[in-house]
């Protein structure tokens, strides 16, 4: 399994919600990554020019509005297992960082109580 | 919105549309034919999302990277025919390399008559150049032996060694250039040891580079190709160096006398001996940039075998050249030129000319995935 880069994950991620055009996942991706990350025009179509070479992406028609082309994206299968893949690994990470930080919490509530215990004797 | 809002609007849309397609002139052609609509769509939608109008600053040098970045990766070479060009550059070098190391490397037994043995040598060897060459051998044997990682390693490390034996004294070359001073090596200098020519060194740090670029992993009957093509080309250059019929020495004033006379004289041997191997690789080059016509390369490899003699004519032949330009020009200009300086225009001009046709003939356009 290898690692996507964030801003990867999230246009993945905003895709699988549907079909999307490119100033709508731009918006997306800003609003589910919490305003982290921001993809510029050039940006985005640059990783969705790659994600499409790679097979993950496909483009899923275009419109004309107001004048302007909008080309529509959306996730292809292959993409959605290498989605699934990612959420496997960031569980993995977020579980062990909950568990690293699990005991970290723990050894302190030892010292705190040793500590309280010696003053308590004293 | 009112009309005179709306009309406004559209005005600032418009200049804004402007100023986005110059900055999308950055990208290839046959990228915006395919993308520019949809990109430019997008741009303006973020635009009017902003009311700001026109591009920012950042937008702007993120189309700008972003499209320069689309224009050099069309010059980037395919996998194939890096894998093909490394394959070459791994075989041209080992054979460079073995034929200094036969020819003009070892001291006693093969040296010429009339040549000393100069002080300032490496043990058995003429100069510093077998830990150069060794790491050539050892990168055909792993490619040979199928490991192309350590095959590459191998390659950085002669590259490292001839940095290393000669790096210093780099510096040296460009006060060469600058104030025209020569300056004997440093290395030499510091540890009283001798370096290959520039000439070399550059060439085989520059093919080492190449044999980098792609990976040497072949098949079993392809590697065997590769093993065959080294030895042979290996043996063709040794049998340029013509072997005296009178006695079983090399006989290598021709071709290898500058070998051991320039390793103590600066850099001149760098512009003087260079022109017979700098040309293929600037085939090689041109090659990489032509990325739809491999067969460059091949062509390439011809040219190494063929400039050799090209550059150093038998001197009968160069009697003759030297009755034509007499009998043409009223005196001799053998001794007024060095016949490199009319061979290699000749070389360059030929090249550009092919270079013309193909560019005349027109570049097909780089197939893009849509999106």
């Amino acid at each position: 399994m290898t690692s996507m880069r964030e801003p990867t994950v999230y246009l993945l991620a905003a895709l699988a919600e549907g079909r999307q055009h490119g100033y709508a996942l731009m918006g997306l991706i800003e609003q589910i990554s919490g305003g982290r990350v921001e993809l510029r025009p050039a940006t985005l179509y640059g990783a969705l020019e790659r994600l499409t070479g790679e097979g993950l992406v496909q483009v899923a028609g275009e419109e004309a509005v107001d004048g302007r082309l909008r080309r529509y994206f959306e996730l292809t299968n292959a993409g959605a297992v290498a989605l699934a893949e990612q959420q496997e690994r960031l569980n993995q990470a977020a579980e062990a960082v909950a568990r690293g930080l699990r005991a970290r919490a723990a050894k302190a509530a030892t010292r705190l109580a040793t500590f309280a215990v010696r003053e308590v004797i004293a | 919105m009112t009309a005179v809002e709306g009309t406004a609007d559209a005005g600032r849309l418009t200049i804004a549309q402007k100023r986005y397609e110059l900055l999308m002139l950055s990208y290839p052609p046959s990228w915006r034919r395919d993308n520019a609509e949809a990109l430019l769509g997008t741009c303006l939608d973020a635009a009017a999302g902003r009311r700001g109008g026109g591009p920012t600053l950042r937008e702007a040098l993120d189309l700008l990277f972003h499209g320069l970045t689309w224009r050099l990766r069309l010059l980037w070479p395919s996998d194939q025919t890096r894998r093909l060009a490394a394959a070459l550059a791994l075989v041209l070098g080992t054979a460079i390399a073995m034929t200094c190391f036969i020819a003009a490397e070892w001291q006693p037994g093969v040296a010429p008559r009339g040549w000393r043995i100069e002080p300032g040598h490496v043990g058995p060897f003429a100069t510093l150049g077998p830990v150069i060459y060794a790491g050539w051998a050892a990168a055909l044997l792993a490619t040979l032996a199928g490991r192309a990682v350590v095959a590459r390693r191998l390659l950085l490390g002669s590259i490292g060694a001839a940095l290393v034996t000669n790096g210093a004294s780099l510096m040296f070359f460009l006060v060469w250039m600058t104030t025209g001073r020569a300056i004997a090596h440093p290395i030499g200098g510091l540890f009283g040891l001798r370096r290959p020519p520039a000439a070399v060194i550059v060439l085989l740090i520059s093919l080492a580079l190449l044999g980098c670029l792609g990976r040497l992993a072949w098949r079993a009957r392809e590697r065997w190709l590769i093993g065959m093509a080294t030895v042979v080309l290996t043996g063709l250059m040794l049998m340029m160096t013509r072997p005296a019929k009178s006695s079983r020495i090399w006989h290598l004033d021709q071709a290898f006398a500058f070998y051991r006379s320039s390793s103590s004289s600066g850099y001149h041997d760098l512009i003087r001996f260079q022109t017979h191997q700098v040309i293929p690789l600037i085939v090689l080059a041109a090659a990489l940039a032509w990325r739809w016509h491999p067969e460059w390369l091949p062509a390439t490899l011809i040219l190494s075998l063929v400039s050799d003699p090209i550059f150093r004519l038998p001197d009968a032949y160069l009697a003759n050249v030297d009755v034509f330009w007499t009998r043409a020009v009223g005196r001799s200009m053998y001794s007024d030129f060095n016949y490199d300086m009319l061979t290699t225009p000749l070389i360059l001009v030929a090249l550009m000319a092919a270079i013309w046709w193909r560019w005349r003939s027109g570049r097909p356009s780089a197939a893009m995935p849509q999106g």
